[in-house]
């Protein structure tokens, strides 16, 4: 009890506990590896088991997630939307889904789920968050085919910022749009902004539609031409807004007819 | 029954041609989906009355297209004329055939929607639409032709079953 309260014996019993312990260790290790080794077909079929459940767990959580991405992405869409309606309060709006584009790779249309049963008319504006998209062309009940203002017989009456500049814009064949009718003495340059002016009352005034990307001046034309870099990605039209308070001036009885004047 | 399947498909291909195929563009051209189906159709059909089917197929592209109605009806039945011409009186070797028409279908399409264009006042630079527009829808309707043409056989196949075992 003394020597083994002073110290003195711990030397003695490691001495002769560690072949033991050596031994024991030894053994432990060699039965868990028979004892895996008999186990292990059983382990295999559960582990292949929650292999499986576990793979279907991440399928699921994955079509979860692109899920919820497409619903990130469709509510910060009807966000901007929306902000876009109460910068504008002066406008009535109908959102409308994109359902398709036209077959045709040179004719820019597109249909939208809005008809006539929800307020459209033909020749409502039809604008994104980002800006101008186009009017609409034909309306059913409960569809309308929009003309977009990159298609080639679409013309938009706009206004150069900060000049002040009128000019007319114009589809094409390709989706590329241009300014054309820009007066020579105009000083206008990349960068500028473009907004619907509101002239031949086709479409409400100040509706941003892009930015000049480049200018063509020839001495010889009457006018200047420009490239337009579109504000509105018309690849990825999704949901659009129809200016549903918005009547065009129908141009027509103003419009005299051949042989009446002189 | 046999007639009735290709109204089917090509109310398939129309629904195809509007949600996909015309997002598949190479510069500014996209593939005619109905057209191909009424092409690899008719090179592969029982059938010997094409005119419907190619009526049908314009009226289907009419009416999702911002063309007049009756401007693809035109168009597809031209086209049906002019593959059934082929058919009977020059080629017979199936895929130089489908090849063949396959680009003399697209350049009669385009050529009639061009000239309407023109008629109804639209202005637009030819030689840009010939580049840019026409020839990748060319190459693209051949490309997609071959699969099309195969599929069509497959339902051919189905439909016409006493022709194989013969």
């Amino acid at each position: 009890m003394l020597l083994a309260i002073s110290g003195a014996i711990t030397p003695v019993a490691d001495f002769l506990v560690s072949p033991f312990l050596s031994v024991q260790q030894w053994m432990t290790v060699r039965y868990q590896a028979f004892q895996d080794f008999i186990n292990s077909p059983t382990d295999l079929a559960r582990l292949r088991q929650r292999n499986i459940e576990l793979e279907a767990e991440v399928a699921n959580l994955q079509s979860q997630v692109i899920s919820l991405q497409q619903q990130v992405t469709e509510v910060e869409l009807l966000s901007s939307l929306l902000d876009f309606a109460r910068s504008q309060r002066e406008n009535e709006y109908r959102a409308a889904s994109v359902i398709f584009r036209d077959p045709r790779p040179f004719l820019k249309y597109i249909v939208i789920d809005v008809g006539s049963d929800d307020g459209v008319l033909a020749g409502m504006p039809v604008v994104s968050a980002e800006g101008l998209v186009g009017r609409v062309d034909a309306v059913s009940s409960n569809a309308a085919r929009v003309q977009l203002i990159t298609d080639t017989a679409a013309n938009v009456n706009v206004i150069i910022q900060p000049s002040d500049t009128t000019a007319v814009l114009q589809g094409s064949i390709t989706s590329d749009i241009s300014l054309d009718l820009i007066t020579k003495d105009a000083n206008v340059s990349p960068g500028d902004l473009i907004l619907t002016s509101g002239l031949g009352g086709n479409y409400p005034g100040n509706i941003l539609v892009g930015q000049i990307a480049s200018v063509r001046t020839s001495a010889t034309a009457l006018f200047q031409e420009a490239a337009v870099q579109p504000a509105v990605d018309f690849s990825r039209l999704d949901i659009v807004l129809v200016i549903i308070d918005f009547r065009p001036v129908d141009m027509e009885p103003l419009i005299p007819e051949e042989g009446t004047i002189e | 029954m046999a007639g009735i399947v290709i109204f089917v498909l090509l109310i398939f291909a129309t629904l195809l041609q509007n949600s996909i195929v015309n997002q598949i563009s190479m510069l500014y051209g996209s593939a005619d989906l109905v057209l191909l189906v009424l092409l690899a159709w008719i090179l592969q059909s029982e059938e010997k009355q094409y005119w419907l089917p190619g009526f049908f197929a314009g009226f289907l592209i009419g009416l999702s297209s911002a063309l007049p109605v009756w401007l693809p009806m035109v168009e597809y039945v031209l086209v049906v004329a002019v593959v059934t011409f082929l058919q009977r009186r020059v080629w017979q070797v199936p895929i130089w055939l489908l090849l063949t028409s396959t680009i003399l279908s697209s350049l009669l399409v385009y050529a009639v929607e061009f000239i309407y264009l023109i008629g109804t006042g639209v202005e637009f630079d030819l030689l840009t639409a010939f580049n840019l527009l026409l020839l990748p829808t060319i190459v693209l309707n051949l490309i997609f032709s071959l699969p099309i043409y195969g599929v069509m056989g497959e339902v051919g196949k189905l439909l016409y079953p006493e022709k194989v075992e013969a």
